[in-house]
Parts: structure tokens; sequence; C-alpha cells
């Protein structure tokens, strides 16, 4: 693997040189000295990873990154910078997919570093990698953007309205969660709820935020009847809510329950790469679904050689999210190709999208989902099953009367 | 012609002079009717402006006063009893000047004597218990009936003032935190390299005991008489693996390194001592080469990517009686405004820069400072506006206005200084402090408000 690292200060290069020495047979370590003589370097050849500046004289960080992203989509692109003020950070919300900020130990480099990089071969299709490294942004619902365009800009709005129609959508809550988690905002805890993520970034920086291009952006794609977005957010919103019934049951670790309502949120974040990344391509896999009356995700193996678990769970690696709920999406469907022994987040997230009546909204109509009995079997948590299908019952009936 | 006739031709001329003085009468009293009405109705109207009048005065926000050539005062308003809190019976026949920081009518007048009629001056009023506040007076003078009458119009700056300090010190707290991050991001460099070069020195004498415990054994052996060679190929083999080469010669640089960057950090927490001089009321003999040296260490983050910094400081500069934390404050504002002129001028993330030179001076005054750059240049006619508050030419959120206003402020309010601008478009602009090396303590009252 090559890794390009970028800083102006020549002593911080010959730093990271020392303090990666231990990694030189597994790593190829590239330095450069400034955004210009990066890309000479990445033209000469290409790089897995670039961690950069940000400031800097000349071509600057922000500038260096959207640049690689379109040259060589695949490059991971990691911020490793000094600057303490987030708004200058914001700059590079869109190009990076992830910030650590100075100073930053070798440990916490190397795992974001090895983390972001090893869902890649998971994936087996390395166009498909790029094109979901060279995502900014994922699409809004229309109605929920404009609504948040509108409504930043008055007086009177408070975080919450905000932070309530963020955590209305998928891609808004996968993009404040990346900003909120990521090392730059330096919080002990990691943060799983949009609500949450939106009142610790406050309205003055959240304001920019919707306003800057490439943080968020609407939906436009005609290929998909109108009502399968809004359709998606309400399944993964029941799906979220039954994760984090059943984890509260079965555990007692909080970490545990919040991640699975995040995971459960987030599962079916691929479906909405796939539509808004392959609007040509796509309509044919849902349409292969329905005549072969398979779930989505196996039509779609069938076609890229590899399904919306996966795609949805290597863009958020990318962007940094917390390995559980990243493991919990890639295998929600397969949770037996993920060992474990003891209940997780993906336990929860399996089983809720299971046991929720309401499929997920591309998958063909009549298709029962099955708990998948050897995994369960396997934590010896199959007797649990009728108190799981109860409170999805339960909030299913809560809904119906919502 | 018969008598009678004659007398009846008398009789007509009588009647006919009769009605015209008839008629005569009757037109002059309507005259004088129609002229009545038109002083009833003028009076009506006078009098109604005079309530008028009255009213205004009444209820003025600001204090009316009137006063005589010898200054007793003959008219005090609801206001400027409001102000002074003094009646107006009481103040009326009163000294004018009794009212003010004054001790004679003639030193109040002194300050409106700079220019004729119109001058507007700040002072300090007193109020019926002895305290003070900053007031606003304008007075003006005319003639009514060949005696002189004096109008004062006072207003109570009080609020303004404080507010004014408000807005003063929530400049000054944006832009410590702004500075602050500029500082946060200079010591987070050295403390990167310096903690990596740590990390690879640990795992660099782990390597480096392990060569010495090859090489132990290989004494041993040596000692012992024993064969050497199965020892020494271990050495050798551990000198590859560890990289001895490598370490050689990176162990030196990276220490030597480290304490660059520690020597960096303290440089810039010293830094940032000189240049707080948090509260400083009084003025001390200050250095002003060193007080250059710290504001742009501090400020290091604002210019480094936009410009290089040249200094030419002279060795021999006297120490000058000084506000240490207000100069300080004078030359950061300078020195960012040159950069951002730099950077206006070059665009945003250029790979050329531009140059700021700070040279210190002895001139005939005292001490002359010199910060030029080689920015945008300020057009001719901005150029006497730069220094008003809240001018500003640069975007929302790049500048509050404030920058210059305040440097101007230190330089010639606070030190009796001179702050001149000298500047070409397209060139870059200079400014230049002079200070004035003798005591220059003339301390001014508290509540001056400029």
């Amino acid at each position: 693997m090559r890794v390009l690292f970028v800083d102006d200060e020549p002593n911080v290069l010959a730093g990271l040189r020392r303090m990666l020495r231990s990694y030189r047979l597994e790593w190829e370590l590239e330095f450069a000295g400034g955004g210009e003589e990066a890309l000479q370097r990445m033209q000469e050849q290409p790089c897995d990873v670039v961690v950069s500046d940000m400031r800097m004289p000349g071509m600057d960080g922000a500038r260096l990154l959207s640049v690689v992203r379109d040259a060589f989509p695949a490059t991971v692109r990691i911020v490793l910078s000094g600057q303490s003020e987030l708004e200058r950070v914001m700059r590079a919300v869109g190009p990076a997919h992830q910030f650590l900020s100075k100073p930053c130990d070798a440990e916490l480099l190397v795992t974001t570093i090895k983390r972001a990089v090893a869902l890649h071969d998971t994936l087996s299709n390395g166009d498909l990698a790029a094109l979901i490294a060279s995502i900014d942004t994922l699409p809004s619902l229309p109605g929920v953007y404009e609504e948040l365009h509108q409504i930043v800009l008055l007086d009177e709005t408070s975080i919450d309205q905000v932070g309530a129609l963020v955590s209305q959508d998928l891609a808004m809550t996968a993009k404040v969660l990346q900003l909120v988690n990521s090392s730059f905002f330096g919080l002990p805890h990691r943060v799983t709820e949009a609500r949450h993520a939106v009142t610790l970034l406050g309205l003055d920086r959240v304001r920019p935020l919707v306003m800057m291009a490439g943080v968020f952006c609407q939906f436009e794609q005609t290929a998909f009847p109108a009502a399968t977005l809004p359709r998606l957010v309400h399944h993964s919103l029941a799906v979220a809510t039954t994760a984090r019934r059943i984890a509260e049951v079965e555990t007692s670790c909080n970490q545990t329950i919040e991640d699975a309502f995040l995971a459960g949120m987030l599962h079916d974040l691929g479906m909405q790469i796939f539509m808004s990344q392959l609007p040509d391509e796509y309509p044919a896999v849902i349409e292969l679904a329905q005549t072969k009356q398979v779930p989505i995700w196996e039509a779609e193996f069938e076609s890229f050689g590899t399904n919306h678990a996966l795609v949805g769970a290597y863009l958020l690696s990318l962007w940094g999210l917390p390995d559980p709920v990243i493991e919990a999406i890639a295998w929600h469907h397969r949770p037996g190709q993920f060992p474990g022994a003891s209940f997780t987040p993906l336990t929860a997230v399996h089983v809720a999208n299971a046991l929720q009546a309401k499929h997920s909204p591309l998958d063909p109509e009549n298709l029962i989902t099955q708990v998948d009995f050897a995994y369960l079997e396997q934590l010896d948590l199959t007797h649990r099953i009728p108190v799981w299908q109860g409170l999805a019952d339960t909030i299913m009936a809560e809904e119906v009367v919502q | 012609m018969p008598e009678l006739e004659v007398l009846q031709r008398r009789l007509e001329r009588e009647k006919q002079a009769r009605k015209q003085a008839e008629s005569l009468l009757e037109e002059k009293s309507r005259e004088l009717y129609v002229a009545n009405q038109e002083m009833h109705h003028a009076a009506l109207a006078l009098k109604e402006q005079s309530d008028r009048s009255a009213a205004i005065v009444d209820h003025a926000a600001e204090g009316i006063v009137t006063f005589d050539g010898k200054g007793l005062i003959d008219a005090f308003n609801p206001a400027a009893e409001r102000i002074f809190g003094v009646l107006a019976k009481e103040a009326l026949g009163r000294q004018f000047h009794t009212f003010f920081n004054a001790s004679s009518m003639d030193e109040l007048l002194l300050l409106h004597s700079k220019s004729a009629e119109q001058e507007k001056k700040v002072q300090l009023g007193q109020r019926k218990d002895g305290s003070q506040f900053p007031v606003d007076v304008v007075t003006s003078s005319f003639v009514v009936q060949e005696k002189k009458v004096h109008t004062a119009i006072i207003r109570d700056m009080t609020k303004r003032h404080e507010l004014e300090q408000q807005l003063a010190h929530a400049q000054k707290l944006e832009s410590i935190g702004h500075l602050a991050a500029g500082i946060a991001h200079e010591i987070n460099t050295p403390i990167q390299y310096v903690g990596d070069n740590a990390q690879f020195l640990s795992e660099a004498f782990e390597d480096l005991e392990k060569l010495l415990a090859a090489y132990g054994e290989l004494e041993k052996a040596v000692q012992g008489n024993e064969i050497a060679m199965p020892c020494i190929e271990k050495v050798t083999a551990m000198v590859a693996e560890v990289d001895l080469d490598f370490l050689k010669e990176e162990i030196p640089s990276a220490i030597r390194q480290s304490i660059d960057g520690t020597e960096r950090v303290a440089q810039i927490v010293r830094a940032m001592k000189d240049f707080a001089h948090p509260s400083q009321q009084e003025k001390t003999a200050t250095n002003i080469n060193q007080a250059i040296e710290s504001t742009i260490t501090v400020c290091r983050n604002e210019w480094k990517y936009i410009a290089e910094l040249e200094l030419d400081l002279d060795p021999e500069l006297p120490l000058v009686n000084a506000l240490a934390g207000e100069l300080n404050q004078a030359i950061l504002n300078l020195v960012v405004n040159g950069a951002h002129a730099i950077q206006e001028k070059l665009g945003e993330s250029s790979a050329e820069k531009g140059t700021i030179r700070v040279v210190s001076r002895r001139c005939e005054e005292g001490v002359e400072i010199r910060i030029s750059d080689t920015g945008t240049g300020i057009p001719p006619d901005l150029l006497e506006k730069i220094f008003d508050p809240f001018f500003t030419t640069k975007g929302v959120g790049r500048g509050t206005g404030q920058g210059l206003a305040i440097a101007y402020n230190a330089i010639v309010e606070k030190h009796g200084g001179q702050l001149k601008v000298e500047s070409a478009v397209g060139v870059g602009t200079a400014f230049v402090i002079q200070l004035p090396q003798t005591d220059v303590s003339t301390s001014q009252p508290a509540g001056e408000v400029r």
C-alpha cells in the first residue's frame, strides 16, 4: 500500500517518516512538501491514501484533495491539520474522507489509515470502489433539503428544528455524523444520533454547511418513483427504532444500543448510493429482483458483484464511522459471514430488518425475509425471537397510531 | 340762481359727502374688522408656536440650557434636570460652568474657543451628588434685542460611552479568539513532530538495545576466548535488521529537530506573555523592538502563508514610555492589515508571496515604526476614511472595520503619537507610527471620548 503525506513543514514530514519506520515493510511511504509536488508524485505513481495538511502556500489541502478526488477517485483522502478553527477545516468537508487534527499520535494515525482501506478489498469491484470514494455527498430528500435551506436562514429557527429535519434524511444524517465523529472534534464519546450531532455543531456551523456546495445536495434522479426515497427513510427509521429496542432488552451497553440505532438508520444507505451514482444501471437491477423474486441485494450481487450493504458500509468506513456500525451495515443480510460470539449491533440490525414487515422499498413486494437461524443459534439467541417479534409488532402498531 | 336751488344743491352735496363718508367709514370698519380678525389668528398662531417651542424644549431628550453673557442660567429644561439631577428652580441664576469640570466660565469657554460659534466639545458633567459623567455639549449664541443669548444643548454620553467600551472589549475578545486559533496552529505543528520524533527515538532505542545485546554476547565470547564468528554474524545480521545506518543518520536529526520544536513552542509562549500585558494601566519603559518581535511571532499564522516578513530593527533604539499591550495591539492590527492587503492582491492560495517590512528607527520626536506591505494599496479617496471606526472594504467575516481605528486610538489618543499612512494603489501601503520618546504621561480624563 502506498501512502503519501503532504505538509509544508519539512520537520513534520521528517517526524512522520521516522515515526512510521516500523511500517516500512508493510507500507510504501511517500512525502511531498506541497500540493503541486503531491500531484506530480501521484501522476508518476498513484497512491492508495493521501494524508494532507490543510494550510499550505500555493495549493492548499482542500484544493489538493479535490483535484485528487477527480483525478484519482479511488484514493482515500485524509486531512491532518493543525488548524483549530472548524470553519477553515470545513473547506475540506467535501473532498476529505476524514479529518485528523495535529497533534495526532502514531496509533490514531495508523488505525485511521488501516480502517479507511480495510473494506476496499471486500468490495471486489474496483470501478465501483473508485466511484464510491469519489462521492462528496449523497443526495437528500428534496422536501427536507428545501426546508432545511429555508429554515437555517431564519432568525427564529432553533437548533432542535434543524436536528429534527436532518434526522429525517439518511444522507444528511451520515454527513453530520461523519463530521462530528472526526478526531477534529475530539469528542470523548462517539455520537450516533443526528439530532445530537447537530446540537454539537451548533447553528452557526450548520448554517454554512447547509449553504456550502458539496455538503448536502438534493436528489434529482427521475429514474425512480418519487415515493422511493421517502419510503426508504421510513423503512430505515422503523428498522433503527426496532434495532434499538431489541438492543435495549439484550444489553446494558449504551454504546451497543446507540450503534444499533445508527446502523439501523443507515443500513440501506447503499441503495441511495446506487440510485444516485448508477441511475442508468440500477433500474434494471430492481427489475431483475422483481422477475426472479429474490431480495434486491442478491440481484445487485448478480449485476455488480457487490451489494448495497457493502457499498454503504464502504462509504461510511471511508468517512470514519465506528467499526461496529460499519460491520452491522455491511453484513446485515448475511450476519453469518461475520463471525461473532455475542450480541452486537449487527445482531440487532439483522433481526430488526427481518422482523419489520415493511420491506425496503426496492425488494419485491411479496418476498418474505427470514432471520438467519443458524447465526442466532450460534449466539444461542433463537429463544429470544418471540420477544423481539413482540417489540417489532409494538413499534409497527405505534406507527399505525401515529 | 334762486336761493332754493343753491340750498338744494348744497344739500345734495352734503348728502353726497355724507354718503361717501359713510361708505368710507363702512369700508374702514370692515378693514378694521378684517385686520382685527387677522390679528386674532396671528395671536393664536403665535401662542401655538410658542407652546410648541416650549413643548419641544420640555420634551427634548437633550438638556437645553440658556445663559446670558455673564454665564448666569435663565432657562433649564426638564431633560437638563434629569441629566444633572438638579431642579430648574435650583439651577436658574447659577453659573453655567458649575455644572461641568471647569473652575470658571472662561475655562469652560476655552474649550469652545478653537472655532467660532459651533464647536462640538466633550467634557465631564457634574451631577448634584458630585458624580461626574461624560457629556457632549454644543453651544451657540445669538443676539436678541441687542442682548447676547447663549444656548447649550447637552447630551448625556454615559450610555454611549458604555456601549463603545463594550464594543471595544468585544472586538478585543474576538481578535484574541482569532489569535488564539492561529497560535494553536503554530504550536500544534512543532508538537506534532516533537511527538513523532520521541516515538521514533523510543523505537530506535529498542532497536539499539537489541544490537547492544548482540555486541554484549560478542564481548563475552571474545573475553571467554570462545569462537567469536557466530556472534559476529549475529551482530552483522542485527546491524542490517535495525538498519543501523538509518538510525545513525536519523537519531541526531530527530533529537535536533525535537529541540528546535520545543524551542519554537517556548518562543511562541514567551511571545504570548510579552504580547498580552493584561490590564496594564500605567505606561512603562518599553523595548519597541521586542514588542515588534513578540507581536509578529504571535500573529505568524496570519501572515506566513501570504508574505515574507522582513525585519529591520535599529539596535540602538531607546526605550519608550508606553502601554505595551496597546502598542502591541496597534502593531498587530497594522501587520494583519498588511497581510490582508497582500492576500487581496495575490488572491486566495496563491503560490506567490508578498512582503511585509517592519522597520524601527530613531526620529526627531522619538521612535518611528514603519510597517509596509506590497498589497493592493489604498485609493486616495479612501485614505482619510481608513481610521474611522467600522470603515472596511473587506467582505463580511473578514474584518469588522475596527482594526485601524483601534491602532489609531492606541497610537494617537493613548500615546500622543502619530499614525500616518502612505499608499499607492497596486504598489502597497506603509503605516508610520511615531512615538514621542519623552515622558508622554499627559494623563487624560478617565471618561474621555473621542
